[in-house]
């Protein structure tokens, strides 16, 4: 009976170490996996930005060659990577800031604008002892997402200097050398930002009450336009988010576009100062068979060269816009998940993507935009494998950016986050997923 | 300075008599004609009494649609519904007069607090098996709540109430996307058949504990109510004035290519606004009577009572017996002012008696949350000259006697109007007839809403006794 029953023992055991083994994989993308890699967020040890704080939800392209970030998490942080020492440094703390969403901005002289808010990457723990009653699920919902906000003064713009912040040694205790320019909208994140053609005035949205506001730069001064968004959406697919757009593009006419109630392109025409809206629908899920008037948003919109506007939304479409001629295309939706998590423009006429949920692993994709036109493509999941030095397999991320040269920069959006980059070039393996995957 | 205070007191003076004299110009233009068009004799006109039970626990819930059933033990089970909230489930036992709350939807299925679609609704009437489990399904539908993402809801499930365990089980999921608005329990072979908003007909086996999707046997406006005759065929209608017939040994829904339901060409779709074909040409609910072996039912579009035997021919045979409107259209020469029918059927199989309660003016929803519903009273009311107090009426056909009766406006013992009654059922150890819908109310502590944003009601159980009326 004992041998038995050993044996019993040890085939569970190798049973359950074989489930446990078979339960995630060690997995490669699907391209030349050299063209793949990462950079801490500082000098582990000494500079490195806290795990906690480590996120990263916003990256800046900058012209001097360097790519600028910032982190989200308990507390925001400033940092750069520097493409002649092939480092990330961190800048130091943005003060009473715990994230920064999709808001930087470089302005002239190169300075850098930098809106601030609370960590909007985090989900929240919604009420369940919901009042009984008609509606009353979406009002505790609202009122859940904007008791986060009840003791938040709101979200402040900073600006940065790099010729003179960045050639400190920042520890993470330091603060970084901002200068507190106001605070754009009460009780609000600033969720999304830009600089107008001029670069005199900064835009942005608010979270959660979706308030569109203005930056006069040399006048330093605010001037809040009113609700970017009347309809309150949560199309998800987090639960305990509202739906307000997360991108704004300004044009060369000066207006500001992004997408507004029912998924209709909206723009602000600084002529009349109002918001205005057009017949442009975003591709999206409109669940048109059901009694639902929420509605998806733009993730990014990217302006092209030829004054052609790329974007995406948070049902994980593509598209591409010409706002004179009220056209507006979809392009398709290369991931089954919904979300873009993040966009940018490659040098080598393609556009990067991240794709995927929150609750998934994303993957990165691209969409040709030369004459050839590929369609999308798929790079697979983000690994990098150097064992036995260092490897890491990063399932999400919610920023990107094309620096200089045309490497795509991603920022890593989980705690003990990584700056990753890609270098533009690389071949999908035949049959796209990589031989070298178990599968 | 004096004058101008003198001619801004005459200016008031004149604005109160031209108001009053507006007033009183209304009430002479709006009474009588309010009172022709309904013809409605209010001081002669008998009233149908009745007891008014609440229900418990300040659920506020602000609606019901079919899902009330007399258990075989006498008890009756009501399942009601909130709009972009919550589903619950009732019992109410007779003898002791005593209400019961016996399960949330959004509890059981841990929907609260997720930033989901819940389960809103319970839309069927209940089936029970021999052991007297009850059974029932779930619904989403139209309340969302429409804010947030469809795609989160987590499915519409079959349900088994075990009255000695007082246990609520979720069985197997119907759909991840659509519940039931019409089910019957099937004993023969033990099955649950639902009518679901995407116009299939699913089956679920409780023996072998699966559902299957029969196919698409409906149009998008979906018919209420279904029902099996003896030998476990389950039938249904669907646009134009069709039926459809599940067989269990053909494994097969056959759509009868000859029978078809009378209808009136003349009675427009709800809404005029945007006119389709709709739930008017397709019977509105349906009851099997297993004494006659026959389906009695009511049109939508007329109250017309009919009877089906499906047992004539190879698709059956309808009779039509007479219409079960609210007394002041019996005579009604315009059929496109008899207001939409309700789903307040009853038999009274021992007293072979049929017991229906229409509206009196207009076609009933209860608060009305969507564009159709809204259009629909505005078009109604159009017609019939204004708007009127939704109150219902209660009306009886014999079936051995052949005569239809009307016993008037339906009233709580303590006066107040049953303005629209979403359901009836007979209770089967004290007789009464049931019904669940929006009652006037006046106590602001129970208002949950106003009935076409005009009435102020709250949700009651109502019951008839023929015996003391």
């Amino acid at each position: 009976m004992k041998p038995f029953k050993e044996f019993t023992l040890v085939f569970f055991v190798f049973l359950f170490l074989n489930t446990s083994i078979n339960a995630q994989k060690a997995v490669n993308p699907h391209f030349e996996t050299h063209r793949l890699d990462f950079r801490d967020l500082g000098y582990p040890g000494a500079t490195l930005i806290p795990a906690d704080d480590s996120p990263i939800a916003c990256l800046l392209a900058h012209s001097n060659g360097r790519v600028y970030g910032t982190t989200t998490g308990k507390q925001s942080y400033l940092f750069v990577y520097d493409y002649l020492t092939n480092k990330v440094y961190p800048l130091g703390q943005i003060p009473g800031s715990s994230g920064v969403h999709n808001s930087m901005v470089e302005g002239k002289d190169g300075l850098i604008y930098i809106g601030t808010g609370l960590n909007e990457l985090m989900l929240l723990n919604l009420t369940k002892d919901i009042p009984q009653g008609r509606r009353t699920i979406e009002i505790q919902l609202w009122e859940d997402i904007k008791n986060k906000y009840e003791d938040f003064e709101g979200g402040r713009l900073f600006v940065y200097n790099p010729d003179e912040g960045d050639s400190q040694v920042y520890l993470p205790d330091n603060t970084s050398q901002v200068v507190d320019l106001g605070m754009a909208i009460p009780g609000n994140s600033i969720y999304a930002m830009e600089i107008s053609p001029e670069k005199d005035k900064i835009y942005g949205i608010s979270y959660p009450d979706a308030l569109f506001f203005e930056f006069n730069i040399q006048e330093k001064t605010f001037k809040n336009h009113g609700e970017w968004l009347t309809v309150k959406s949560y199309a998800g697919p987090e639960r305990s988010w509202r739906s307000v757009p997360r991108s704004l593009i300004c044009m060369p006419d000066g207006k500001v576009y992004s997408s507004g109630n029912d998924g209709l392109i909206s723009y602000f025409d600084p002529s009349d100062e109002k918001i205005h809206k057009t017949t442009m629908r975003i591709p999206g899920e409109y669940w048109i068979t059901r009694n639902y008037w929420g509605f998806p948003v733009v993730e990014q919109l990217l302006l092209n060269n030829d004054g052609s506007v790329f974007g995406s939304t948070s049902d994980g479409f593509i598209f591409s816009a010409d706002f004179e001629k009220k056209e507006i295309r979809a392009l398709g939706k290369p991931m089954v998940d919904k979300r873009v998590r993040a966009m940018t423009l490659g040098k080598d006429q393609r556009l990067y993507m991240i794709c995927g949920q929150k609750d998934d692993v994303c993957r990165m994709f691209s969409y040709d935009l030369s004459e050839k036109s590929e369609g999308f493509l798929d790079y697979g999941v983000l690994g990098v494998d150097r064992s036995p030095y260092y490897a890491k397999i990063a399932y999400q991320f919610d920023a990107m950016c094309t620096a200089a040269d045309g490497t795509i920069f991603i920022g890593e959006s989980d705690r003990r986050a990584k700056l990753f980059f890609y270098i533009p070039g690389g071949n999908i393996v035949p049959g796209v997923l990589n031989p070298t995957n178990p599968r | 300075m004096t004058y101008k205070i003198i001619s801004v007191k005459i200016i008031r003076m004149n604005k109160r008599v031209i108001k009053n004299l507006s007033l009183l110009l209304m009430l002479i233009v709006t009474v009588p004609q309010a009172v022709l068009s309904q013809k409605i004799n209010l001081k002669t006109e008998p009233k149908a009494l009745v007891d008014h039970y609440r229900f418990v626990g300040d659920h506020r819930e602000e609606s019901m649609w079919s899902a009330l059933y007399g258990a075989k033990s006498g008890k009756i089970y009501i399942g009601l519904c909130t709009h972009a909230e919550a589903a619950h489930f009732y019992e109410f036992d007779p003898e002791t007069e005593t209400m019961r709350h016996i399960v949330d939807l959004t509890k059981l299925h841990n929907e609260r607090g997720e930033g989901i679609n819940t389960n809103g609704k319970i839309h069927v009437r209940m089936g029970e098996d021999e052991q007297g489990n009850i059974y029932f399904a779930g619904l989403n539908e139209d309340t969302g709540p429409e804010a947030i993402d469809p795609s989160s809801y987590k499915g519409a499930f079959w349900y088994r109430y075990n009255p000695t365990l007082n246990k609520v089980e979720v069985l197997d999921m119907i759909s991840p996307h659509f519940g039931l608005l019409g089910m019957v329990y099937e004993p023969n072979y033990n099955r649950l058949y639902g009518l679901a908003e995407d116009g299939h007909l699913y089956m679920y086996d409780v023996e072998g504990d699966y559902t299957r999707d029969l196919g698409k046997v409906d149009d998008w406006d979906i018919c209420r109510t279904i029902f099996a005759d003896e030998d476990g065929n389950v039938y249904g209608s669907f646009p134009v004035a069709q039926i459809w017939k599940y067989d269990p040994v053909k494994d097969q829904v056959i759509d009868f290519p000859n029978i078809r339901l009378q209808y009136d060409m003349r009675v427009p779709p709800r809404t005029m606004s945007k006119p389709m074909i709709d739930r008017k040409v397709i019977w509105r609910v349906i009851e099997w009577d297993p004494v006659e072996k026959v389906a009695y039912g009511i049109m939508g579009a007329d109250n017309m009572l009919f009877r089906y035997d499906v047992h004539k021919g190879e698709e059956g045979e309808i009779d039509y017996i007479i219409p079960l409107t609210a007394p002041h259209y019996w005579n009604e020469k315009d059929s496109r002012r008899i207001p939409f029918a309700t789903l307040a059927l009853a038999i009274d199989q021992k007293e072979r008696m049929v017991y229906y309660a229409p509206t009196a003016n207009s076609s009933f929803d209860y608060i009305g949350n969507s564009w159709d519903v809204h259009d629909e009273e505005a078009f109604q009311a159009q017609m019939a000259g204004g708007y009127y107090p939704p109150v219902s009426y209660l009306v009886s056909y014999n079936l051995k006697s052949q005569e239809r009766k009307s016993h008037g406006q339906l009233i709580t013992k303590e006066g107040k109007k049953a303005y629209g009654m979403g359901g009836a059922c007979y209770g089967a150890k004290d007789g009464r007839i049931y019904f669940v819908g929006a009652i006037e109310e006046n106590d602001e502590e129970y208002i949950i809403g106003e009935v076409q944003r005009r009435w102020p009601f709250s949700m009651g159980l109502i019951a008839f006794d023929p015996n003391s009326n």
